[in-house]
């Protein structure tokens, strides 16, 4: 199952965080996990509002016999992110004193990847737990 | 039984002696699902005469779970090209059954796809073991984090055996969730039971103490053993903000201490 | 908009958990014009139904304390969910400088004890 949410305002911020958290409560996650990846979601879905003006967050259960699974890719069509590992770097920041968004979420998650080149950037997030 | 020149697929005859005689059951079906091949043991789990099923489609005559259209093995490796294994869970009469189906792609010289073969590994022990491992590893991990309430407002962790990261994160949330239900101002952790404490541990327990002073709690962390205190100072944590004890007993006397409380001997 | 109560001497607010960026910086500045209006000397946030907290709302909660800090209030923030307690510190995102507590009324408690022993000793 998967569902796209279009990020243009803030309140699609939380609507998509709040997906997440659903999504991720009926998959099995524990309450921990939920707060995990809404919290990441929150961090790159207000770095797409701030820097790309509009973008999308796509959630998709991925799961099999031994693993539950949550795939989030974020995306956005702005200008980028010009040097990815700076802006990994612990109080990194361009704009507005923002520090811990990119990095903060990447602890948050198992899997963390980002592309990104001028006019698109896709992040993708994970989250896997064996099933109990 | 001529079904290898019907496929383009030759057989010869000793790897068809092979394959019939091989005690696992095998499928080979052609582009349209018909069956080309099935050795004894396939008949057998089918529990079908050969004479019934070959050149037959194969979700026509044999009946099985995964038959249905989007998880055919054999299907996925037509459509992929590719080797494919899954996993099934088989209804059979009380019990249920758990497979292993491997389906590679049948290519002829040319290397176009022309049908498909499937084997089937029952792996009903395995899964069995592995469930059982799962419910006892859960167990551990439910044993070996309880939260116990010592005093109002004051609870006490026994860390008992190693602590991985799993296990960590496991008791950082009860800590905080115990916290909060317990209106706890205090949490004791105590650490003797913990054989080794390296920076990995040490790195989660620091973790625990911030996110518990977040909530309004405040942690003691007790139990240190002259080795866990030189291996600590040796490889340079920082443990100076946070209450330590040497033992659970002068810890909880903090404790007490802490909430205004004492212990004092009463007459007999 | 968040409402903020004055009880005694003590400013007392509640924040939601499905809060914009907006909202949450003029419920900033709403706060602190308060304070220096009524002149309290405690302030108690709440933060119990927010149950996503991420890197901007930590900082603008953290600052908001700071700055009553600054102006002479005794603040308390409160209520913090325990699974925000743990992404926070996982984000290494802790608070810095702001007393805490577990809810209302032990954070009450808290600020009673605190501005009580101020008052006695500038009386004193």
């Amino acid at each position: 199952m998967n569902k796209k949410i279009p990020i243009k305002t803030e309140s699609d911020l939380l609507f998509a965080r709040q997906t997440a958290k659903e999504t991720m409560k009926e998959l099995g996650f524990g309450s921990a996990d939920q707060t995990r990846m809404a919290t990441a979601i929150s961090e790159l879905a207000r770095n797409v509002l701030k820097y790309a003006g509009e973008g999308s967050c796509s959630i998709c259960e991925e799961q099999d016999e031994r693993e539950m699974g949550i795939k989030v890719v974020v995306e956005d069509n702005g200008p980028g992110i010009g040097d990815i590992e700076q802006a990994m770097e612990d109080g990194f920041t361009t704009r507005n004193g923002l520090g811990a968004g990119l990095p903060g979420a990447r602890r948050l998650v198992n899997n963390f990847d980002i592309a990104s080149e001028p006019g698109y950037t896709k992040i993708t997030l994970e989250i896997k737990r064996a099933r109990k | 039984m001529n079904t290898a020149n019907k496929s383009n697929i030759e057989v010869r005859d000793l790897e068809h002696a092979l394959l019939e005689s091989i005690p696992i059951p095998v499928i080979a079906v052609d582009k349209d699902f018909k069956i080309l091949f099935i050795n004894p043991a396939g008949c057998e789990w089918h529990k079908k005469e050969l004479k019934e099923v070959i050149g037959k489609k194969c979700y026509e005559v044999l009946e099985a779970k995964c038959c249905s259209v989007s998880k055919c093995g054999i299907k996925r490796a037509m459509d992929s090209g590719k080797k494919y294994a899954g996993h099934y869970e088989i209804p059979c009469q009380r019990e249920t059954i758990n497979v292993e189906i491997t389906a590679v792609p049948l290519k002829d010289e040319d290397g176009n796809i022309v049908g498909g073969l499937e084997y089937i590994t029952d792996i009903t022990n395995r899964v069995k073991l592995e469930n059982d491992l799962r419910v006892q590893t859960r167990t551990i991990l439910e044993l070996a984090t309880p939260v116990i309430k010592i005093w109002d407002g004051v609870l006490l962790l026994p860390l008992v055996g190693a602590i991985d990261t799993a296990r960590a994160q496991q008791i950082i949330e009860n800590l905080l969730n115990s916290i909060v239900e317990n209106e706890a101002e205090l949490a004791i952790l105590d650490l003797t039971g913990v054989p080794v404490v390296d920076t990995a541990v040490a790195r989660h327990i620091i973790k625990a103490v911030n996110a518990a002073k977040m909530l309004g709690a405040k942690t003691i962390l007790t139990g240190f053993s002259p080795e866990v205190s030189q291996t600590l100072v040796t490889l340079g944590i920082d443990l100076s903000n946070i209450t330590t004890c040497g033992s659970l007993k002068t810890g909880i006397s903090k404790a007490f201490g802490i909430m205004g409380k004492k212990v004092v001997s009463c007459e007999r | 908009m968040i409402p903020i109560l004055k009880v005694k001497d003590v400013l007392l607010s509640s924040i939601p958990g499905d809060l914009t960026d907006n909202e949450v910086l003029e419920y900033q500045s709403q706060m602190l014009k308060m304070l220096e209006k009524t002149e309290a000397i405690g302030v108690l946030i709440d933060i119990t139904g927010m149950e996503i907290v991420d890197s901007f709302m930590a900082r603008v909660i953290n600052e908001t304390a700071n700055m009553a800090q600054i102006m002479g209030a005794e603040v308390v923030l409160c209520g913090m969910q325990p699974m925000v307690a743990l992404t926070l510190v996982e984000m290494g995102r802790e608070l810095i400088g702001v007393q805490t507590a577990l809810n209302l009324g032990k954070g009450l408690d808290k600020i009673l004890i605190s501005t009580k022993w101020n008052q006695t000793s500038l009386n004193s």
